[in-house]
């Protein structure tokens, strides 16, 4: 468990560079949490790169650590609504958010994203589910699609 | 860091879930050059997703990609979706009209609408599929065994397997001669990942009044009938089918006979047992029947599978109706006293149990009275019975235990696809290339995604 005080040093695929509370951190991500526990992290030098996130992901991800940390004690309603409104943005912003979670293993936030992916594509038609979630080539051939189409109308 | 977060570094922007976008939205979206994307990796994000979607919807999520129905239709992804599966939530209900020509059909319901309102759920005309002269042996990771009789060989059989949620059936066994009594039971043996039927056979000489019993094993996907050792005990209840729990199959059974062929009159309470016969060794087990029954009852018991647990019910004295459950499956100490209830205060001559809830909330029994047939709800909490006249006297009803599953593909390459209309074409594309993917990367990282969000997709349709 890492000292409340102490900061850490994370560094977004810009090469901008991040300081968090290593607690919210360590809570949060079972990747970071290794890290400081197997001492490979370097208080004095270590930046913990993360070449796959941008900095617009990597500030989110931090808020959204941060604030589970500070308001955990929160009721469960009111943390929702907090969640909700996190997560309001566009398909590719969830994308975003989904591999950064998944990379750092943010469990919670896993979860909470592919609850509200769920949500987005329940009870759609094909049509729908490939707009929303931006599939623009589904890889079936043209007769394959006809096919398809043809066969289960009204699923599309 | 293991191999899969050194593939995970590696990710780059892909189209959301699902095949790559065009390279002007990628330049937009990401200032910095993209890297090699993953496909395996989105893989495993969107196998985490679909797994946790309930088996209806989730067929017709096979059409939104390629990429989609190959993860759907692959066996490992059957099978962890079947892990998530809420479990002793719905209910496989088999109705069949009492008559020599008597159809049977089946019905598949969730525990919470049966039990809210059993009327309605039973007569729905959705959901509801008609076997013909089917009947359904038993239900089990999905999957429903069905048996079919022959024309003209009142005692031939042939089983297959079939799944209602997406229409598929797997071919005929091969067929099987039985003897006039003859008792079946299906399950799921792990070890081997089959399917298996088995049949007990009563031979019994008339002359010497000897009798002796034949055990035959069918494994779906093998070409015949195995015989096994023969049953260590008298199949008591040999028109009722064995039950299956925690890879065994159930009966009820009389030791210690002294030949003969054995009516319930002869019976003492020191011979009954439960004969448990395990899938994977094909070997036999006894089980004692709970130390609280201290008299025999006056009709034989029945034995039944509900959830993790078994149950035995029996009448005490034609006065009570008694249900046990066995807490912990194979653990004769767990054996616990459910239910005691009066007869006459439920105003029945004959309780059987229909449904029973895993904590003791709540009781469907059925119950006859004469020739009416009705279903009887009893919430002991509240002490409450609730009448409901549903099962005309022609009509008898059966549970199982059903779980959604997408699952049949991989028991048995030869499959018989007989519902178009349901079915949706099972194409999975270059699997091998996946399987091998599977077994390096996304296994051991699906070991680390594990998310706790099961209730939430007990709602998820309507």
């Amino acid at each position: 468990m890492g000292s409340p005080l102490k900061k850490i040093m994370l560094c977004s695929s810009e090469k901008e560079i991040f300081s968090v509370e290593e607690q919210v951190m360590v809570q949060h991500s079972v990747i970071i949490n290794n890290m400081i526990e197997d001492g490979s992290y370097n208080y004095e030098e270590s930046k913990i790169p993360l070449d796959c996130v941008d900095s617009k992901t990597l500030k989110k991800v931090i808020d959204y650590c941060t604030y589970h940390t500070h308001h955990h004690n929160d009721n469960q309603e009111d943390l929702e609504a907090w969640d909700a409104q996190f997560l309001n943005v566009d398909s590719n912003g969830l994308y975003d958010l989904l591999m950064a979670a998944n990379y750092l293993e943010i469990r919670n936030l896993l979860d909470l994203i592919y609850r509200t992916i769920k949500n987005m594509i329940k009870g759609k038609k094909i049509d729908e589910i490939r707009r929303i979630l931006n599939i623009k080539d589904h890889g079936f051939t043209p007769e394959e699609e006809e096919q398809n189409r043809k066969e289960y109308p009204h699923f599309y | 860091m293991g191999s899969s977060s050194e593939i995970r570094r590696n990710i780059a922007g892909q189209g959301v879930l699902g095949c790559n976008p065009t390279s002007e939205d990628m330049a937009a979206q990401h200032p910095t050059p993209p890297q090699t994307p993953q496909p395996l990796l989105f893989g495993e994000l969107v196998m985490e997703i679909l797994s946790w979607i309930p088996a209806k919807p989730l067929t017709r999520l096979k059409l939104v990609c390629k990429s989609w129905n190959s993860i759907i239709s692959n066996p490992h992804f059957v099978k962890l979706h079947l892990q998530r599966s809420p479990k002793n939530a719905n209910l496989l209900v088999m109705l069949r009209e009492i008559s020599p020509e008597g159809e049977v059909s089946v019905v598949l319901s969730s525990v919470e609408s049966f039990i809210r309102n059993p009327s309605s759920t039973l007569t729905a005309q959705d959901g509801c599929h008609s076997l013909g002269r089917g009947w359904v042996l038993g239900s089990c990771n999905g999957l429903v065994c069905i048996w079919d009789g022959i024309e003209d060989y009142p005692n031939d059989f042939e089983f297959h397997l079939w799944n209602p949620l997406t229409g598929f059936s797997s071919v005929k066994s091969p067929r099987l001669h039985v003897n006039k009594y003859a008792s079946f039971g299906f399950g799921y043996d792990e070890s081997s990942d089959g399917y298996k039927v088995a049949a007990v056979n009563l031979d019994i000489n008339y002359t010497d009044n000897s009798w002796e019993t034949t055990v035959e094993v069918y494994r779906f996907g093998s070409s015949s009938w195995r015989n096994i050792d023969s049953f260590p005990a008298f199949p008591l209840a040999i028109e009722e089918d064995g039950m299956y729990i925690g890879g065994t199959l159930n009966w009820l059974g009389l030791q210690n006979t002294q030949g003969g062929v054995y009516d319930w009159g002869a019976v003492t309470l020191d011979m009954l047992v439960i004969v448990s016969l395990e899938l994977k060794s094909e070997t036999y087990k006894q089980i004692q029947l709970p130390n609280g029954i201290d008299e025999l009852p006056s009709h034989k018991p029945s034995l039944n599978v509900w959830g993790n647990c078994l149950y035995l019910s029996h009448d005490y004295k034609k006065t009570h109706f008694i249900v046990w459950q066995m807490k912990e499956f194979g653990d004769e100490i767990s054996w616990t006293q459910m239910l005691k209830i009066s007869l006459q205060h439920i105003n029945v001559e004959l309780l059987f149990p229909l449904f029973i809830c895993e904590n003791g909330d709540i009781f469907v029994l059925g119950a006859s009275n004469g020739d009416i047939s009705k279903i009887v709800l009893y919430d002991p909490r509240v002490n409450n019975v609730e009448h409901i006249n549903i099962l005309d006297k022609n009509h008898f009803a059966i549970t199982n235990d059903y779980v959604e599953s997408l699952g049949l593909e991989n028991v048995t390459p030869m499959i018989a696809k007989i519902d178009q209309k349901s079915a949706i074409e099972l194409d999975c594309l270059n699997p091998m290339a996946w399987l091998q993917g599977m077994d390096s990367v996304v296994q051991e990282s699906l070991d680390h995604l594990v998310v706790q969000v099961e209730n939430i997709f007990v709602s998820y349709e309507k």
